[in-house]
């Protein structure tokens, strides 16, 4: 039994549905046509599927894109990594173990969900730079390996108090230290929410632009943003047709990870605003 | 308390904190250091060349003083965010609403109109805005071809040029139209049955029983969008070509401050810069958890 | 644990390896930054795998646009992982050389070949700190069939601006509305500087400070209007995308048929431009003198933290004096300095090259002396002229109103440089 205004809805949904996403198909179409016809052509068909733009954007910067996207994947690898290992020890320590002061620091580390990046920013740069880690991947990867992103850790604190402590006693009484319950009964526990932690430290890091932007120098380390950004600065009115070649390939990987783990995703998403 | 037990007091928190360890290294240096710091650099006047010269007051004087650019960075991240958090949130909530009448395929839609939300902090939507605005960019072909109107050069205007980033804004508003469904799921359809078996309307219903029951996801996304929107950097960076241009029209806060420090290297008064900020946001934050008490009702409260 | 330490050993090896990696390349390898335009980066890109081929060197290439450049420089130098190659600019050079960031030629390079002249160009307190690329001037670069249409055969040198104004006008009327006599200069420092000398003032004081007026600032701005108003140039959305790049220029974009550039940018917007183009000297003000001097259009200089300074100066050394250099570099980066590189390129130049030539003798004829170097500040000050003219321009403030804001931000950025 199909009412009038399901219809209606249904039928202005589809609309704006279209509507916000005309910009991306275009895009990608956009990509397949050949640069003379992309500004005049408004359809989100290509007339045919040309892959030229693909592989003269692939190679029109100084260095081909296979740098720049092993350099974007290793950099977000090692993030994924950092933030699943320090992020879960740290949650741990509050959710389960006890010691003085636990309280203060679990409060401290909240406030610093709140800190912008603005104003430890210069800082950390003279930092780095006393270090000699500019134009290196230190900056951007040593801090995540040092549980520097609160958000996880608050997620995964919630997560682990949602276990059963009798897990936890059981194992204590098998004679597990606290090393041996984190790591035999805590962690495999916890695959949804290191999924979930995995795959948003994945996406915020392939997406990061100011991080590279300030500590990269050296094309030959760029990542994909910075490449993106250095193609539309150099290629300026001239190669449009590869520049959103390059780009409908830089947001494929976001694309495919959002296909897989859409439910975790939305999931994630739609419980960082629940206040239980 | 005897020996023994002081001792297992001891060995607990010795253990404690081995865990905690690499969080706290990473706190001290990477967060209380750099703030404690960026506190004495905003005092200062420091190339990164140099030692930072101590000079007492005269950054924060010169900001609040002489500074044009500084109230015009403000102006427009202001400007932009009063026009982009009250439509995408609107926007959010519409669509919210829609999807929860439990209609087919509304796991898809929702997918679907995430997918900006997902894209959106991108260097590549931003290339692809700048090109979608250009004079000659997509919108104003739309415009030609579905009204025969020739219109302007969207980014190249100081007019128009902030427009097309509150665009870009409202177009994500996906993820708090996430968030929004799931407060939506947890209003009982009953109170909704009752209220209207005594005779109220939709938009009664709306107001009476939708806005208060979600008064506390509403109250999360809006500090949630305004912090994010003061975050605010790649789209003007990218679309402004880093100027902040034309006539400074898209100078975000975070993109004048990024000039100061990595441009023009005065890193003294670009903390100065920052810890103004941090102090405006936490003017904001504190605002509106103090005005929430009047309109924000959890289900656990007995204020 | 011994799992954890493991992982965390591989972990941070992975971490550390691009690190490693650019240390454990092979050979010496050498960084060079220029700004540039696509000409301008094949031929240096070619000269320099030329020359790295031949000495078993690694050199790395880099390039961006003039506005992204200084930004980009300064934070590599901040960073401290300067180029060991780095091209300056007269705007830039003083500053660099008294902040310690660039390393003293003098033993390295004698620069026997060059003049006096040039070799002081490169010098700032006394040493030196650039070795000039290139001689160039200002130079107004015009489309010569347009031009013809309004029966201009070539622009003569003693133009003024009224007949500048007129001939621009004549050409706006060819496509109303489409297509302009001259791109809106009101926003560049070269030609306010060139309009300030021609009326024998100055930009900077020698001493470092403002040397004009708000009401110069006032006239200059209003010399644009006039035009603008009249519909000479074209209406500011036009030109306030350009970032003084080669492409953004309205004559490449096909929208105007004169613009303001240097004399030796002439080989590259040639590239671009399907239009015979020619330079001549920029217009002057009634009775005023012309208003150019010879400058090096841009000078290498190398890092002070550079590991291989004696590399990186045999490698400037290429570039000015071996016929290799010269010849693969051409004149695009202006005239060389070198009397024997320019014997090397006069007999093959091509028209566009002749021409080059001989408008920067031309102008070392007529010159006005080199003015004081820019202050540090300058180049920021070029920025903001950008920003306040295009202000006025797009009528967000009044003429009197920019023009004094214009001039007291300048005093302001000095006096905190």
């Amino acid at each position: 039994m199909i009412r009038a205004k399901t219809l209606f809805i249904h039928a202005a949904l589809i609309g704006a549905t279209f509507v916000m996403l005309y910009p991306l198909l275009w895009m990608a179409a956009s990509s397949f046509k050949p640069e003379s016809i992309i500004f005049t052509d408004l359809s989100i068909l290509p007339p045919r599927f040309d892959f030229s733009n693909y592989v003269q954007g692939w190679h029109a910067l100084q260095e081909s894109f296979t740098v720049f996207f092993s350099n974007s994947t290793l950099i977000a690898v090692l993030v994924v990594i950092g933030n699943c290992m320090s992020c879960s020890i740290t949650a741990y320590a509050f959710a389960r173990l006890q010691f003085r002061g636990k309280r203060f620091w679990f409060v401290v580390m909240l406030g610093t969900l709140m800190l912008p990046y603005h104003v430890t920013l210069i800082p950390q740069y003279v930092l780095f730079q006393q270090l000699g880690w500019i134009d290196t991947f230190l900056p951007l990867v040593v801090p995540k390996f040092l549980a520097a992103d609160a958000f996880f850790i608050f997620l995964m604190v919630q997560f682990f108090r949602a276990i059963p402590r009798e897990l936890d006693e059981a194992a204590v009484l098998d004679g597990c230290g606290p090393w041996r319950i984190y790591w035999k009964i805590m962690l495999p526990l916890s695959l949804p929410v290191l999924a979930t932690t995995a795959i948003f430290s994945f996406l915020w890091t392939w997406n990061d632009f100011l991080g590279p932007l300030v500590y990269l120098n050296d094309t030959s380390l760029y990542t994909v943003p910075l490449a993106l950004r250095a193609f539309v600065d150099s290629a300026g009115q001239s190669a449009w047709g590869q520049l959103f070649a390059m780009s409908v390939l830089a947001v494929l990987p976001i694309f495919l990870v959002f296909l897989f783990f859409q439910r975790l995703i939305i999931e994630g998403v739609a419980h960082s605003g629940m206040k239980r | 308390m005897n020996a023994s037990a002081k001792r297992a007091r001891w060995r607990r928190d010795l253990i404690g904190y081995a865990f905690l360890a690499p969080w706290l290294i990473g706190f001290v240096v990477f967060s209380l250091g750099p703030v404690l710091a960026s506190l004495y650099l905003s005092f200062t006047k420091f190339d990164l060349l140099t030692t930072p010269q101590w000079t007492g007051l005269d950054n924060y004087v010169r900001m609040f003083g002489s500074d044009v650019r500084f109230w015009h960075a403000l102006k427009v991240t202001f400007t932009y965010m009063i026009l982009e958090v009250p439509l995408k949130l609107t926007f959010a909530l519409l669509v919210a609403m829609a999807l929860d009448k439990g209609i087919r395929g509304a796991s898809l839609y929702r997918a679907l109109f995430y997918v900006p939300s997902l894209l959106g902090g991108s260097v590549a939507i931003a290339v692809l805005w700048r090109q979608l605005f250009a004079g000659n960019g997509l919108v104003n072909q739309v415009l030609l071809w579905a009204f025969g109107i020739q219109g302007p050069a969207w980014i190249a205007n100081p007019d128009t040029s902030l427009y097309t980033l509150v665009l870009l804004a409202v177009w994500q508003f996906g993820s708090p139209m996430i968030i929004f469904l799931a407060g939506l799921r947890q209003v009982p359809h009953d109170l909704y049955e009752a209220a209207s078996m005594d005779g109220a309307g939709a938009w009664r219903r709306f107001r009476k029983i939708t806005l208060p029951m979600l008064a506390p996801v509403v109250f999360f996304n809006l500090v949630l969008q305004v912090i994010e929107g003061f975050k605010a950097f790649t789209p003007a960076f990218v679309v402004s070509s880093g100027t902040g241009g034309p006539v400074d029209s898209m100078l975000f806060y975070t993109l004048y401050l990024y000039q100061e420090a990595f441009a023009y290297f005065r890193m003294g008064y670009a903390s100065a810069l920052a810890w103004v900020l941090l102090i405006v946001i936490g003017i904001f934050t504190a605002i509106s958890f103090f005005t929430s008490k009047y309109w924000v009702y959890y289900e656990d409260d007995s204020r | 644990m011994t799992a954890l330490t493991r992982r965390h050993f591989i972990a941070a090896a992975a971490v550390a390896m691009p690190w490693f990696h650019a240390q454990a390349q092979s050979g010496t390898r050498l960084r060079c930054f220029w700004w540039g335009n696509p000409d301008r980066d094949k031929r240096t890109r070619n000269l320099l795998n030329t020359y790295a081929r031949s000495n078993n060197l690694q050199i790395s290439a880099e390039s961006l646009g003039w506005g992204e450049y200084w930004t980009k420089l300064g934070t590599q130098v901040a960073g401290g992982n300067a180029p060991d190659l780095i091209q300056m600019d007269y705007r830039y050079i003083f500053e660099y050389a008294r902040r310690n960031t660039l390393f003293a030629l003098d033993k390295l390079l004698p620069l026997a070949d060059f003049s006096p002249y040039d070799r002081d160009s490169g010098k700032v307190d006394g040493k030196l700190y650039g070795v000039s690329l290139g001689s160039n001037s200002k130079a107004l670069v015009y489309d010569t069939g347009t031009l013809q249409k309004v029966g201009v055969k070539s622009m003569p040198s003693d133009l003024t601006w009224d007949d500048f104004g007129r001939i621009a006008g004549e050409i706006s009327q060819i496509n109303l509305g489409k297509y302009w006599g001259s791109s809106d200069s009101s926003r560049l420092e070269q030609v306010f500087e060139q309009w300030l000398n021609s009326g024998s003032k100055l930009l900077y004081t020698a001493d470092g400070k403002v040397a004009f007026t708000p009401d110069d600032v006032a006239a200059w701005f209003d010399l644009w209007d006039k035009f603008r108003k009249a519909g000479v140039i074209p209406p500011a959305d036009v030109g306030a995308t350009n970032n003084a790049r080669v492409e953004e220029y309205e004559i490449t974009r096909g929208l105007a048929a004169m613009s303001f550039i240097h004399s030796n940018q002439l080989l590259a917007f040639q590239a671009l431009n399907k239009n015979k183009l020619a330079i001549a000297m920029y217009p002057r003000v009634k009775g005023g003198s012309p208003g150019h001097y010879v400058k090096p259009a841009m000078l290498m200089s190398v890092s002070a933290k550079s590991k291989t300074p004696e590399e990186a100066a045999k490698v400037i050394n290429h570039m000015v004096t071996s016929a290799d250099g010269v010849k693969t570099l051409g004149l695009e980066r202006g005239v060389p300095c070198s009397a024997t590189a320019r014997a090397m390129l006069l007999p093959e130049a091509d028209e566009l090259g002749k021409q080059q030539i001989e408008f920067v003798a031309m102008v070392a004829k007529a010159a006005t002396p080199l003015p004081p170097p820019p202050p540090k500040g300058a180049g920021e000050i070029e920025n903001l002229l950008r920003r306040v003219a295009d202000s006025v321009a797009f009528g967000k403030v009044s003429l009197k109103d920019g023009a004094r804001q214009f001039h007291a931000e300048c005093v302001n950025i000095l006096a905190r440089a």
